[in-house]
């Protein structure tokens, strides 16, 4: 397929994707919400894509195939190029913003090579940090009997560390699933990562210091400057409920996968708040100042890290006031191999699929898979977590019945029922909780 | 990512301390305290950032801590190109931008969220039609999903 085609079909898809199926492929979509190929349309779209289409008939009506959905290749994808980092997916260079391709994620914990990174400001300069990583001091004031400045050579020894593979991911991640497109970087689902954090529990730092009772949430201030270069000016500073910063998973972490956190990953200090939106990770951690009530920092306000609690109609503008702060992220699962775009030998009819499934504060029940868009579905087998807020590793054996384009879907669901949407609802201005079903295309060479 | 450590040191706090004097001023010192600001005279006003703008004020360079590779060029031509890369690109790279594709509405309140959240200088109301009208003819939504009954 050549560049050009692809490009109109996104346009076209972009217009109107019932109406460009209707065009392009002859396809209607009935009263039954499915829609269907016939004659020259299914010869259309497989030429399109390069390939038969096997399940074609069971497709959703304006559903653009997955190997039409990725990011139109005007230039293709700028990759990543930092010593330490592997071939990421550079969504921004300032800030640098850069996501992990799915393929990517397949390991069972995230090596920091291959971590994704977010940034809001500007990383310090090496010259603003202490020569000696151990001088670096995180103060915790406020709402405390006993304001605490602790150097991270004190923190390392006189605390109890822990080790915890712990889930961070993006507040926005999923975001370019929305229709019509949210604001900010358009993520698809490698905004995440889990990789080994080695730190000290937040609620022993709290408990030293003493909180009073008035205590009810964080406010997280780093190192990082903002973009504008104005140094009074947090870049973000976002906080959590105390019920979250007391859990004994929220740790003040300085190392990452066995090593001192690199500066690109927030070191050497650094708060994980596991399962919740990444912006309250706090990267260059240099002080919690405890609070009176909800923490009112950038990045609190407004649509930042918020969803609409009345439904509002997908790219009107809303009313932030009608808004409710993202916690928990939502069940996501991806298909970590094969990779999207993955040319299978002649003659495979079976794909020994693995994939991650997460789901911010709960864990995740189940896995199903389709290979038919979403006819039939196989439970895939699911592992337990390492730990809480670990994501869960899934299997599927899914036989092929023949050569052809093929799209593999995985759906999880958390341990409170709740799935996967196919298609990310709940529109906000700034695209929090984008997780539809996750597909990713595949050819089996004729 | 190989800075200059010197040089890097000597950029960030002449144009830190720059920035803190024009923060504490709200906008550009009085010329009697100029002399302060000789700290880095590379330092060009970085008046993209924070405060009014007088109609056709926004500046026609980049401040000189932008610390991005774009130039004019990684927008697309058009009526509206200058002012808007000058202002966006004072602080962030136009990846961002064209990452997104948003009706007119919703650029609006991006650039209030810029204005209001991210120190951005606020410009002349004809200034700021200028430019939304920019984005929203260069960037309009992309994905419009279904046909909505009510954005009619």
């Amino acid at each position: 397929m050549t560049g050009k085609v692809e490009r109109g079909m996104h346009e076209l898809y972009g217009d109107d994707p019932e109406r460009a199926d209707a065009l392009v492929f002859g396809r209607r979509t009935g009263r039954s919400r499915r829609g269907f190929l016939k004659g020259a349309g299914l010869a259309t779209m497989g030429a399109a894509v390069g390939a038969s289409l096997p399940f074609a008939g069971g497709m959703p009506g304006g559903l653009v195939p997955a190997a039409l959905a990725q990011a139109p290749a005007e230039k293709g994808p700028k990759i990543l190029k930092m010593d330490g980092k592997a071939n990421l997916v550079v969504l921004g260079d300032k800030p640098l913003v850069a996501e992990t391709p799915a393929e990517l994620l397949d390991d069972d914990v995230t090596p920091t090579e291959k971590f994704f990174i977010r940034n809001n400001g500007l990383t310090p300069e090496a010259s603003s940090m202490p020569s000696d990583p151990k001088a670096w001091k995180v103060k915790i004031d406020g709402e405390v009997n006993t304001p605490l400045e602790i150097a991270l050579g004190d923190l390392m020894t006189k605390y109890q560390a822990v080790t915890l593979k712990l889930m961070l991911e993006c507040g926005g991640n999923g975001r370019s699933f929305f229709s019509p497109e949210a604001r900010g970087n358009q993520w698809t689902n490698g905004g995440a990562g889990c990789a080994e954090w080695t730190g000290v529990r937040l609620s022993d730092l709290l408990k030293a210091a003493g909180l009073k009772p008035g205590a009810v949430y964080t406010g997280h201030y780093g190192a990082d400057v903002h973009l504008s270069g104005d140094a009074s000016k947090p870049s973000i500073s976002r906080g959590v409920r105390i019920a979250k910063a007391m859990d004994e998973h929220t740790l003040v972490a300085f190392k990452m996968n066995g090593k001192d956190i690199p500066a690109i990953h927030g070191g050497p200090v650094r708060l994980i708040v596991p399962g919740w939106a990444g912006s309250a990770s706090h990267k260059w951690l240099t002080r919690i100042w405890i609070r009176d009530k909800e923490h009112d920092g950038p990045g609190m306000g407004g649509f930042s890290y918020r969803t609409a609690k009345t439904p509002i109609v997908p790219g009107s503008k809303g009313d932030p006031k009608d808004t409710a702060i993202l916690e928990s992220m939502p069940v996501r699962s991806i298909v970590t191999f094969p990779a999207h775009g993955a040319r299978l030998a002649k003659g495979t009819r079976k794909i020994d699929l693995r994939g991650h499934a997460w789901a911010g504060d709960n864990a995740v029940q189940s896995v199903d898979v389709s290979i038919d868009y979403g006819v039939t579905w196989k439970k895939a087998e699911v592992k337990a977590p390492a730990n809480k807020f670990a994501w869960q590793r899934f299997t599927a054996s899914v036989d092929l019945p023949g050569a052809g384009y093929y799209e593999v879907w995985c759906k999880a669901t958390d341990t409170k029922g709740v799935t996967q949407p196919f298609l990310a609802g709940n529109w906000n201005p700034q695209g929090y909780g984008g997780n539809p079903v996750n597909r990713i295309a595949v050819l089996v060479e004729a | 990512m190989n800075i200059s450590m010197t040089g890097a040191v000597t950029l960030a706090i002449g144009s830190l301390a720059l920035l803190m004097m024009l923060d504490r001023a709200g906008g550009f010192r009085p010329a009697r305290e100029a002399p302060a600001a000789t700290a880095s005279s590379t330092a060009a006003p970085p008046a993209a950032r924070g405060g009014p703008l007088a109609k056709g004020a926004i500046p026609k360079a980049l401040p000189p801590d932008a610390k991005h590779q774009d130039t004019i060029d990684s927008l697309p031509a058009g009526k509206g190109q200058e002012e808007t890369f000058y202002l966006c690109a004072a602080c962030h790279g136009t990846a961002l931008i064209k990452a997104q594709g948003m009706t007119r509405d919703m650029w609006d309140s991006t650039f209030q969220l810029m204005v209001e959240r991210h120190a951005m200088a606020n410009p002349d109301p004809d200034d700021r039609a200028l430019i939304l009208d920019y984005l929203a003819t260069n960037f309009p939504p992309r994905r419009r999903g279904r046909d909505n009954p009510f954005l009619k």
